[in-house]
């Protein structure tokens, strides 16, 4: 037998098939991150990062996660693989934590949960499953959003328009203009809304606010699609933070909810999340959960166990679960106090009698402050503090030993840079 | 976006060889990914979005996830020959014709080793007669390698088909999973890499993979890869896993033999060579549906209709019972 693997083929291509594929644009806020890193300066502060950091600006895993993993390590279970709608355990755990154990969709088994990828790839199921089910369907974003939402559409096929929801000029929620753009969207469209802690404003809908947006919804029979990736790490309890997503539910309308334990339990890397669909009969739900199963095989066949364990560890145990709520108070807690010192540190230092208080009315990790572009830089080349170009702070990456230092750079960029 | 970095170049060097050049030149983008099936469609939606006019060939049979995949990345798919239910064994030729009458530069499934769900592989010298062809048609070979280790019991055995394809000059993609050889199934740990022309197209390459990752599931899960790169990182630990890996691995060659003996212990006038020439995880009986049926009804023995035999479900402690009762519903009265 020959050895063909001696033979030198000569073959007529002289383009590589990767020709054309370009560099793809870095990642608007790894690049933050990056630039972060190479800058030598002391007094340098990375306020892109959405990950919490404690006082002393290092990452924190909370104890009671590390108390879960040391009993998962006793336990020694295996490491099968979990069905492709993941933990069963996780899945009951983290339906009851967001409508509530006693809320009847639960009792009355019309919730379908499938474990997913985080928020991500909880997201990313929903937008495949209404590419699939519901192909005329648009989705409605915020404007502005989180930048991964308008990937994860695309990439799914599913087109989408956006809704007002910014003011600059308040520095608060465009409520009318969100209104306005909800009710003239087409019937039966999908409204994406961030249940708590919008990213990137930090501006939530008061609880009146929320009953209208509500209506305006019921009345155009759209699809409710709710991103929670804060819950309780907003206001520091689990049921308010949850309570938008609740008003939706109890007024008997069919919802989507994507979750994400990647701020509340620190888990970031682990992924894991859940994507919810309250449906109006058990039988609905058994349905749509198994067209999310096969949409999520040929992605991942499965979920990653780890995170789902840990979870359903924390959230099924009293003790630990009390504990967990503990760390999120503390949490939120910190978050709380930088933004009041935050405040505090600017209506001292600004003499032009500039209203700040907008800071203390957003909510969670991020604070919209405000800042155009040519500011923003400004906040970066001048003073060393890392931010993303829209304005946005976050105030999980800023300590109460930096606030005065932060207020000096905002007063001077805002004043003194257009 | 693209993971564990020591993971990744731990991956690499088991599929390419340690002191693979492509390494070195740094030409090959690689990024974690979800496991095979991560791997897969990964470089699937790539395909979708770079190389919209391609195609895939995927082997007759294939794991069934195979064609829910580049479906679902929207990637026109085909089959290519590969079983021979005859022979239970490899249709040579007909894969030949199938490879031969493909339009040039198309692209082609294959498994690197223990065939889901046939156990049947390419000898060494139908590996080299196969990427003598690809060369000549300018083909694109995808290797998806779900069982390196656990094939032979030895993971550079376990690749030799993608060092000769290497050897060659083809430029191959690559998904690898460590669901199997180090048991981390639920995990999701794999790894999915391409080759490139060189070290600029690789990095562009690479964010281009990672530009698909992000509206999927951002970054992929950290744990599994973690205990991946710890594993072959370390020395005496990554010896450690050679050995765990080949011990499953005899097991299951041990378990092959046995089922075998039995059978011809039992007067089975048929062939059951191979049950013993198969590889990895499965084992294709050739049982008919019909008799799958009798065996689940009658003996309480599960398994996929096709005939495909886990035999990872086998031990010394159940072997004799499945041979009888393969025998007893195969015997010809």
């Amino acid at each position: 037998m020959q050895n063909f693997s001696r033979v030198m083929m000569a073959v007529a291509v002289d383009i590589s098939r990767f020709e054309g594929v370009p560099m793809a644009p870095p990642d608007p806020i790894l690049g933050v991150s990056e630039a972060f890193r190479a800058d030598k300066n002391d007094l340098k502060l990375n306020l892109g990062v959405g990950a919490y950091r404690t006082e002393e600006l290092q990452p924190y895993v909370l104890n009671v996660v590390k108390k879960a993993e040391n009993l998962m390590l006793e336990k020694g279970e295996n490491k099968e693989y979990l069905p492709i709608e993941g933990l069963a355990a996780f899945n009951k755990a983290t339906a009851e934590l967001l409508f509530g154990a006693d809320n009847p969709v639960i009792k009355q088994g019309r919730v379908a949960t499938l474990q997913s990828l985080s928020g991500t790839g909880s997201l990313r199921l929903a937008a495949a499953f209404i590419q699939r089910y519901f192909p005329e369907a648009k989705v409605l974003i915020s404007s502005p959003t989180w930048g991964n939402h308008k990937n994860i559409f695309n990439d799914a096929r599913v087109p989408w328009s956006e809704y007002r929801y910014y003011d600059p000029k308040t520095v608060g929620l465009d409520f009318e203009g969100m209104i306005a753009d909800i009710q003239a969207a087409p019937d039966g469209s999908f409204v994406l809304l961030h249940g708590c802690a919008h990213n990137p404003t930090g501006i939530d809908p008061t609880p009146e606010q929320w009953e209208k947006i509500a209506d305006v919804i019921q009345e155009k029979k759209h699809m409710p699609f709710f991103d929670v990736a804060y819950q309780g790490f907003a206001s520091g309890s689990l049921d308010e933070d949850a309570s938008s997503v609740r008003l939706f539910v109890e007024r008997g309308l069919e919802v989507f909810v994507a979750q994400s334990y990647s701020k509340n339990l620190g888990l970031y890397a682990e992924r894991i999340g859940a994507i919810n669909v309250v449906c109006s009969a058990p039988e609905v739900a058994n349905r749509v959960k198994s067209q999310l199963k096969r949409l999520a095989r040929p992605m991942y066949s499965n979920p990653p166990i780890h995170g789902a364990r840990i979870v359903a560890n924390v959230v099924g145990d009293p003790v630990m679960f009390g504990e967990w709520k503990q760390e999120m108070e503390e949490m939120a807690g910190r978050i709380k106090n930088v933004r009041q010192k935050l405040y505090d540190s600017l209506s001292a230092k600004d003499k032009s009698g500039k209203d700040w208080s907008f800071i203390l009315r957003q909510i969670g990790m991020f604070s919209y402050t405000g800042l155009n572009k040519t500011q923003s830089d400004n906040m970066t080349d001048k003073w060393h503090i890392y931010m993303t170009k829209d304005g946005r702070i976050s105030l999980a990456g800023l300590s109460l030993a930096k606030c005065e230092y932060l207020a000096d750079a905002i007063i001077d960029s805002f004043h003194n840079i257009s | 976006m693209g993971g564990s970095i020591k993971m990744i170049n731990e991956s690499l060097k088991l599929a390419y060889g340690e002191d693979s050049d492509l390494i070195k030149d740094k030409r090959i983008a690689a990024v974690q990914s979800l496991s095979g099936t991560g791997a897969c469609r990964l470089f699937a939606d790539f395909q979708r979005r770079f190389l919209p006019d391609s195609q895939i060939y995927i082997p007759t049979p294939t794991w069934s996830n195979h064609h829910n995949i580049w479906r679902d990345a929207q990637v026109p798919q085909r089959t290519f020959t590969y079983y021979h239910p005859e022979t239970r064994g490899l249709d040579f030729a007909g894969l030949m014709d199938d490879i031969k009458n493909a339009p040039n530069g198309s692209f082609f499934l294959l498994h690197a080793c223990a065939h889901n769900p046939t156990g049947v592989d390419p000898t060494e010298e139908q590996w080299r007669e196969i990427s003598y062809q690809f060369k000549v048609k300018n083909h694109f070979p995808f290797f998806d390698m779900a069982y390196q280790g656990f094939a032979s019991g030895d993971p550079e055995r376990d690749a030799k088909a993608i060092r000769i394809f290497l050897e060659d000059g083809h430029q191959i993609g690559c998904a690898q999973s460590y669901a199997k050889n180090m048991g981390l199934y639920g995990q999701r740990a794999g790894c999915l890499s391409i080759v490139c022309e060189d070290e600029m197209q690789a990095v562009a390459v690479k964010s281009q993979l990672q530009q698909i990752a992000r509206p999927m599931y951002s970054n992929p899960p950290v744990h599994g890869a973690l205990v991946v790169s710890i594993i072959l990182n370390d020395p005496e630990l990554k010896s450690l896993w050679l050995k765990e890996v080949k011990g499953m691995a005899d097991r299951i060659i041990g378990m092959r033999k046995a089922l075998k003996d039995n059978l011809e212990q039992l007067g089975s006038t048929l062939p059951w060579d191979h049950i013993t020439n198969q590889i990895g995880m499965f084992c294709y009986s050739g049982m008919t549906p019909e008799q799958v049926d009798r065996l689940t009804n009658e003996y309480h023995i599960y398994m996929t209709r096709n005939g495909r035999i886990s035999m990872a479900g086998v031990t010394t402690g159940n072997v004799a019972y499945l041979a009888n009762a393969i025998h007893e519903v195969t015997k010809t009265k």
